[in-house]
């Protein structure tokens, strides 16, 4: 199944945001990442596998910075 | 013991806390923010919600503004140091502890110090007012002096600052938990708060709420991101968060804030402030004592009182007291600026404070104590 990798860089917004998600009905949970191609090294992401778009929407909405979003 | 130093921590902390502290160095023993493994991430959650509920409490924008520091202390340094620049100009209070006043003679700053009227508030906010200049970068001030209890008014000094575009600073360490605080409505721009007095939480740890970006930072260094780059990391609450979390700390933060709540500050505030006016009173009848202020009054006034014995060191008096079994704290109290302001510079005071834990049976005791022959004879002991 195909999944999206929302980096928010810290665990702070990466759990906002995962929690903004829930309480929206989307899926989400939390993981620890190596960033891709020109970022800065480690840090957080949200990571769901559904209403990608919806999830973007909201996530921007909250003021949840988004650092780079990846598919798998 | 009878423990009338609150101020400087509350004396007894509620069980839940004390809990909650042993669950979490069994049960949260992983470091937040740092790795990817399922108790990492279970850690990293219940700090979030610890945020959230800091948040709350004080009304702040959004769990990310809540950057939990060493201690009060730390947090004021982080507001003064990394706001403060070259030029700029700061007024602080009459009552400033040294939390504040160090960091500035450190920094090298200008400041002008505002003369808090014991009876007018009204005074107080023009005496911040006329010091103004057009450099005046921040006005940082204390909620209440924790040695003469007076409480300033905050909300107003706050709103002065928000139409003369000036940021708004705060020491809430004598405050938190005596009084609500709502960071909007007071238009607080950085709260530096003791968690571990009013909130009775336990000691290890400080709340900054940073309602406004801090432009630099006190304390660099690993963040769990952004690892390639060596500079600090701009996201909050993690810029101002480098090392380890005090994380055993801040999870007793929670049923701190809960215990708060259910008692609700009203109440807390109203049995504090009735035990310190006993006091007040029947220190007040006595010729051989000397107080400071007027009667604390309800509004104007946290829980703690200053007084001496005349002619009796305040360190001497606090001595005796604890020979007798109460706890109080005598000598300058960490606050120079505020005996010197008074008039207390040479002699120090002796400094009662409340807490939801003293009962008006302590309040009777140590009345009863001050009134008996051998108090006094010690007393007069230690003058000869």
């Amino acid at each position: 199944m195909k999944k999206y990798i929302i980096t928010t860089g810290t665990v702070t917004y990466a759990i906002k945001g995962k929690d903004i998600l829930k309480r929206n009905g989307i899926k989400a949970r939390v993981e620890r990442i190596m960033s891709g191609k020109g970022s800065s090294g480690c840090g957080y992401s949200i990571i769901i596998e559904n209403d990608f778009e919806k999830a973007l929407g909201l996530l921007k909405s909250n003021g949840i910075k988004i650092l780079e979003v990846n598919e798998k | 013991m009878i423990y009338f130093d609150n101020a400087a921590t509350t004396g007894a902390k509620p069980k839940a806390v004390i809990d909650t502290l042993s669950k979490a160095l069994m049960e949260y023993n992983a470091n937040p923010g740092r790795s990817g493994h399922s108790l990492s991430l279970k850690t990293a959650d219940a700090i979030y919600k610890v945020r959230e509920k800091v948040a709350s409490f004080f009304c702040a924008s959004g769990p990310e503004r809540v950057i939990f520091t060493l201690n009060c202390t730390h947090s004021i340094n982080c507001v003064l140091k990394g706001v403060l620049g070259r030029g700029d100009h700061i007024i602080v209070s009459s009552f400033e502890h040294n939390a504040v006043m160090r960091p500035l003679k450190k920094l090298r700053v200008n400041y002008s110090v505002a003369a808090v009227s014991l009876t007018n508030d009204e005074q107080t906010v023009e005496n911040f007012r006329k010091a103004i200049r057009p450099n005046t970068r921040m006005i940082f001030c204390t909620g209440a002096s924790n040695v003469f209890g007076k409480m300033l008014p905050i909300a107003q000094i706050g709103k002065l600052c928000r139409e003369r575009g000036i940021l708004f600073g705060v020491d809430a360490a004598q405050i938190a938990g005596v009084i609500p605080i709502d960071v909007k409505e007071m238009c607080i721009d950085f709260l530096c708060v003791a968690p571990h007095k009013g909130l009775y939480a336990p000691m290890g740890c400080g709340i900054l709420i940073s309602e406004k970006n801090i432009p630099d930072t006190v304390l660099e260094g690993g963040t769990g991101t952004n690892s390639l780059e060596l500079s600090q990391p701009e996201f909050y609450p993690e810029k101002h968060e480098s090392g380890t979390l005090s994380v055993p700390i801040i999870l007793g933060l929670s049923p701190a804030i809960d215990y708060v709540e259910k008692l609700g500050i009203e109440k807390i505030y109203n049995h504090e402030l009735t035990l310190a006016k006993s006091v007040y009173s029947a220190l007040n009848q006595k010729e051989e004592i000397e107080l400071y202020t007027p009667e604390p009054m309800k509004g104007s006034y946290a829980p703690v009182i200053s007084f001496n014995f005349k002619g009796v060191d305040s360190t001497q008096t606090s001595r005796i007291l604890s020979d007798f079994g109460v706890a109080v704290r005598g000598g300058l109290h960490c606050a120079p600026t505020a005996h010197n302001y008074i008039g207390t510079l040479g002699s120090g005071t002796v400094r009662l404070s409340f807490g939801t834990f003293n009962t008006s049976n302590e309040v009777n005791r140590f009345k009863g104590l001050i009134n008996s022959e051998n108090f006094s004879k010690k007393l007069k002991i230690s003058i000869e």
